[in-house]
């Protein structure tokens, strides 16, 4: 499940990476020398602070490797005066590592999982009780509290704060064949019964296909759960948020199973869908064998520039259960940065976490600087040519890395992305459901308390929904499988959950 | 040793089935060379079978010029080196003293030994230790902490022990003492296995990344297989067709992943023909005579 | 009579200094850091480091044993460990004697390098081809199933087929390699004893079955004991790769468990407690093993 998470990131970040296309819009930034003075002169004038020179831990991503000579640290070098020094992660235990020998990095980019693991060990520094001094970090949180919420821990700390601003790419979403729906006079199903009708006259079209394919095996479930407004494991009820609800013991899950069942058994759906890598989804989808599909939203640019004919197009969820087309709420990042309790550099940390968060640091470090990265025509701002596509502000400048940013302003990476891929960026958003899978943090008591309570119904959900979706089961015996559920605990942990998230609001307030 | 002309049906079965073995060892490196030499649509579409499709250069020419790959060949043949020559020492020098059947604590001492094939101390202990010792990021670190492996010194000490005693008994007559025994009798007996230990130590350094990843931080030390898993990582985690590289292309990633791991093995299976020889009959006949 | 320890401390003191820097090795970069082991009864808090954590005695132990799916944990690793001993272990005994016995040298020759050349290749990457070639809708050998008119089969999730692909699978990447060894049993073999059998008549079988069978004798035996006690060494990353949610009642084993379980405050006492316990009964595998070899053989560890 760990690794399942991490790679959920990477994957997010790589998609991100990988949604960006050549802009057509170039123009030539050779004749840049009235737009620079301004800038330049305007940050240099105010007395700046006293230097200082902090570490910060971050992943090493090879798409866009490190490098000291990045932008984004010339330009915290110049408004904070502070020299930042990068250290890599080198392997999925370096964080581990750092904790154990003492000599931790002064600020961290680490994942919640790791904030609550090592947290109450006392690796990190609480940051409630420094927020006189950073304002900009204290009037973040204060505008958005489910941020807050998230990050306090249930003692009422804060060891880290997350990033925000670049997740949009951390969204599932529908996509579907238009140019084989338009061929074949076929709409856009706006329910999964629809869906079902239309997958099986594309079966019936092309019956060699798999009309419908998914790429993450049981995961998937988390992906099409919203449609029936649900997650399959505990989440937040999303008709009321503050209640937990365990998404199998809804009724619609049956409705959802029984779908895929059929799905799986007129040959809807390949038979492998369960062990299906990337790799076979790729095969499927460019090869024109499968039609409709949910996958992470960069993916459609990449598989339309695979495509040697036709392409693909968002489309909005199908309704599952109940009236509301869902999508699962994405966009949110999933990792940030703490500081070490053990710093030397406390007042520099501060003062960095303090800027990213700043109103102009938050501009810089997203779009860097006028007349060096950009130009302003007609009120509107234009990247410099060099950036090509978005990951070019990763791997040239270090835009949007781990590390670099706090609150990301996600419109300088959509100015470079191409217009006709915009689409499914802006419509996403408005079919999210209401809340997200994540769960309320738990006292370290807690968690040891039911952990082994929950991996045993994790074994016991997934075996048997995957007998049910596959056939070995009949669907009849459903419910008795629900009610097996209480067999392992499933009340406990709830409430155990409920106990966290009523703690949550309450500290909310 | 083996008279012609007996048990046809036996050969044409054996023929037959190392036939299916060298087939079934065969088969994935030239999938995976036909994969890396196959253009970009057809591995995406996974019809590259046995036989590239395409037939193009780019991803063996991007891991090529990706300079770091080079720079973990330069540090893995250091380690190789340095590493094999202080393993294969200790090793014979524990197997040659440990293969005496009437040692004094030779018992107690192997089992101190055999205990830590099943004990350890864990990772993050392991890690605190080293660094205490001032391995972090020496070239000692990927060289040290492995320098006896014990499977391989008790296979050593076994073969050892399986030398004749009247050979030795004819040594000490000629006036060799305990020490002498080991160059001129032991070792020049030993051939077959010494290749063998020092084969499987050479395989060992070849394949190793993870002592790198708990001591080493500077990526000039980095070896080989570290280079390469961080240069192929990236598309194990994300869900990424094509990846740019060093020199700005873009290639599929699946056809670098697979040239960079072709060109980290290729080396070490090209050692392997050179060292079967000494594995042919007969090869220690003169010694044994003389 | 024997002689006394100082006599005897005297008479070996060549081999003694020989035997001094293996010894020191193995006590700082073997013993040394086991001192690891006590985070398996502690709870083990990585900034304040190993002795400033809490002693919790065998809270670890009790954890992992009262979990009522330790028993299926344990079964499952301890079947696939015996089954994966039971096919890797004579397979490469198997396939040197294909080999000495192969009269065309060249062709030998050629089979042995490239049998050698899987071991080189990464789980990741085996588990990718295998999971490409075993796919049933469009893997190669489902095709070829279909093609003999037989329902395509979906191995890889179908529990009873997980054993079968984890130990085919291993076998693929691992008996040319561990062929080696006996190859230089082979070779170690005085060519005189050919001589002597070929002189008392014996043919080619009579041959193997007299002295080269016997010549590899101690290398069996040393392999067959370390193997015995490497049973529970199972690769985490095939079990992983190649196991699922529809196989998890025999491809979930220790390692997997261990790993998703490592989420759990204090994963690494945990771990480390499991870890401890599964060595225990290596070593009194490897232990039952040595005194059997001893008793019925010449060879043995100690």
């Amino acid at each position: 499940m760990k690794k399942a998470k991490y790679s959920l990131i990477t994957c997010t970040l790589m998609v991100l990476m990988a949604t960006a296309c050549s802009k057509d819009t170039v123009e030539t930034s050779s004749s840049p020398s009235n737009s620079i003075q301004p800038n330049t002169t305007a940050s240099s004038a105010p007395t700046l602070p006293e230097e200082a020179t902090i570490k910060i831990y971050t992943e090493n991503n090879t798409g866009w490797p490190a490098k000291k000579d990045w932008d984004v640290w010339k330009w915290v070098k110049e408004e904070t005066n502070i020299t930042v020094e990068q250290v890599l992660a080198t392997g999925p235990e370096s964080l581990a590592l750092a904790v154990s020998s003492g000599s931790m990095p002064d600020i961290l980019s680490v994942f919640p999982e790791e904030v609550q693991k090592f947290g109450p060990q006392g690796a990190f520094l609480d940051l409630s009780k420094h927020m006189d001094k950073i304002p900009n970090v204290k009037a973040y949180l204060d505008s958005k509290p489910d941020v807050k919420a998230r990050v306090t821990t249930p003692t009422g700390e804060i060891l880290s704060i997350i990033n925000d601003g670049a997740g949009e790419g951390n969204q599932a979403v529908w996509f579907y064949r238009e140019d084989i729906f338009k061929k074949n006079n076929l709409a856009e199903p706006k329910t999964w019964d629809e869906l079902y009708t239309t997958a099986k006259k594309l079966k019936q079209l092309y019956p060699d296909s798999y009309p419908f394919v998914v790429r993450h095996g049981l995961a998937t479930l988390n992906y099409i759960g919203p449609s029936f407004g649900l997650y399959p494991e505990l989440h937040r009820d999303p008709k009321d948020p503050t209640q937990m609800k365990f998404g199998l013991q809804d009724p619609a899950a049956k409705t959802m199973v029984e779908m895929l069942n059929k799905f799986v058994k007129e040959g809807l759906m390949p038979p492998d869908w369960l062990t299906m890598d990337y790799k076979a989804w790729t095969q499927f989808i460019s090869t024109n064998k499968s039609f409709i599909t949910i996958q992470f939203i960069g993916q459609i640019e990449i598989m339309n520039n695979q495509l040697t004919e036709g392409n693909l197009k968002f489309m909005a969820p199908p309704v599952g259960a109940g009236t509301q087309p869902y999508l699962p709420k994405g966009g949110a990042e999933i990792y940030g940065l703490a500081v070490a309790s053990t710093t030397k550099n406390l007042d520099a940390s501060l003062r960095y976490l303090d800027y990213i968060f700043s109103k102009e640091g938050r501009d810089i470090q997203s779009w860097g600087k006028e007349g060096e990265t950009y130009t302003v025509e007609g009120g509107k701002r234009k990247f410099n040519a060099n950036y090509k596509e978005a990951s070019d502000l990763r791997v040239i400048s270090g835009i949007q890395t781990a590390g670099t940013y706090g609150w990301f302003d996600f419109d300088a990476w959509m100015a470079l992305v191409k217009e006709k891929e915009q689409l499914a960026y802006l419509q996403a958003p408005k079919y999210r459901l209401p809340v997200s899978s994540d769960l309320p943090m738990l006292t370290t008591e807690e968690g040891a308390a039911i952990g082994p309570a929950n991996d045993q119904i994790w074994k016991y959900w997934t075996t048997e929904t995957t007998k049910f979706i596959f056939g070995d089961k009949p669907m009849s015996e459903w419910d008795a499988f629900v009610k097996g559920l209480d067999k392992y605990e499933v009340e406990k942990i709830k409430t155990t959950y409920q106990k966290a998230l009523d703690r949550q609001i309450a500290n909310m307030k | 040793m083996v008279k012609r002309g007996q048990i046809r049906f036996f050969d044409i079965v054996n023929f037959l089935l190392l036939g299916f073995v060298a087939f079934a060892s065969l088969f994935p490196f030239i999938h995976m060379a036909s994969v890396v030499l196959s253009s970009p649509e057809h591995v995406i579409r996974n019809e590259v079978g046995l036989w590239p499709r395409g037939l193009q250069w780019d991803a063996i020419g991007a891991a090529i010029g990706d300079e770091r790959l080079w720079i973990g060949y330069r540090n893995t043949l250091l380690y190789l080196v340095l590493g094999c020559c202080i393993s294969m020492i200790l090793t014979i020098l524990g197997a040659y003293a440990l293969s005496r059947k009437s040692l004094i604590f030779g018992k107690p001492v192997m089992l101190i030994i055999v205990f830590t094939i099943m004990f350890n101390g864990g990772m993050i202990p392991f890690y605190l230790v080293m660094k205490s010792y001032g391995l972090m990021d020496t070239i000692w670190a990927m060289v040290l902490p492995s320098a006896i492996n014990t499977y391989n010194l008790i296979v050593m000490r076994t073969f050892f022990q399986g030398i004749p005693v009247e050979i030795e008994e004819s040594g000490r007559i000629d006036g060799l003492s305990d020490f002498g025994l080991l160059p001129y009798i032991i070792i020049p007996l030993s051939k077959p296995v010494l290749m063998t230990v020092g084969l499987f130590y050479a395989v060992e350094i070849w394949n190793s990344f993870s002592a790198a990843l708990l001591l080493l931080r500077d990526s000039n030390l980095f070896p080989l297989q570290l280079m390469i898993r961080n240069l192929v990582v990236v598309g194990q985690s994300g869900d990424v067709l094509e990846t740019s590289v060093a020199s700005g292309r873009t290639v599929v990633l699946e056809s670098l992943k697979y040239a960079l791991i072709l060109l980290g093995s290729l080396p070490i299976i090209m050692v392997y023909p050179f060292i079967q020889k000494h594995f042919e009959q007969g090869a220690l006949l003169g010694s044994v005579k003389g | 009579m024997k002689p006394t320890v100082f006599k005897r401390l005297k008479r070996d003191r060549i081999y003694l200094l020989l035997l001094a820097p293996v010894l020191l090795y193995y006590i700082l970069f073997k013993y040394v850091p086991m001192f690891g082991i006590v985070i398996s009864f502690k709870d083990y808090n990585l900034f304040k480091g190993v002795w400033a954590s809490e002693w919790v005695g065998l809270k670890y132990y009790r954890w992992f044993l009262q979990n009522p799916d330790a028993w299926n944990i344990i079964r499952n690793t301890l079947l696939l460990g015996m089954y994966r001993f039971l096919f890797l272990y004579p397979t490469p005994i198997m396939l040197a004697v294909l080999f000495y016995l192969m009269r065309w040298k060249r062709y030998r020759r050629f089979v042995q390098t490239v049998s050698y050349m899987p071991f080189f290749m990464s789980q990741v990457v085996i588990s990718s081809i295998l999971i490409m070639l075993l796919s049933p809708s469009t893997g190669w050998i489902n095709q070829m199933i279909k093609w003999l008119g037989v329902e395509p089969i979906y191995f890889l999730q179908k529990a009873e087929w997980f054993r079968t692909i984890y130990i085919a699978s291993d076998i693929w990447q691992q008996v040319g390699f561990s062929t080696i060894i006996y190859l230089a049993a082979l070779a170690s073999i005085d060519p005189q004893l050919y001589e002597a059998a070929r002189m008392d008549g014996a043919g080619r079988w009579k041959q193997t079955i007299h002295v080269t069978l016997p010549g590899i004798v101690p290398a069996m035996v040393i392999v067959f004991i370390l193997q015995l006690g490497g049973i529970l060494e199972l690769s985490f990353d095939k079990a992983f790769l190649l196991g699922n949610v529809a196989t998890l009642e025999t491809s979930d084993i220790i390692s997997t468990y261990v790993y998703r379980t490592g989420i759990i405050g204090g994963s690494y006492s945990y771990a480390s407690a499991i870890d401890l316990s599964m060595a225990v009964i290596s070593l009194i595998l490897i232990y039952t093993a040595n005194k059997v070899s001893r008793k019925v053989g010449e060879t043995s560890l100690w």
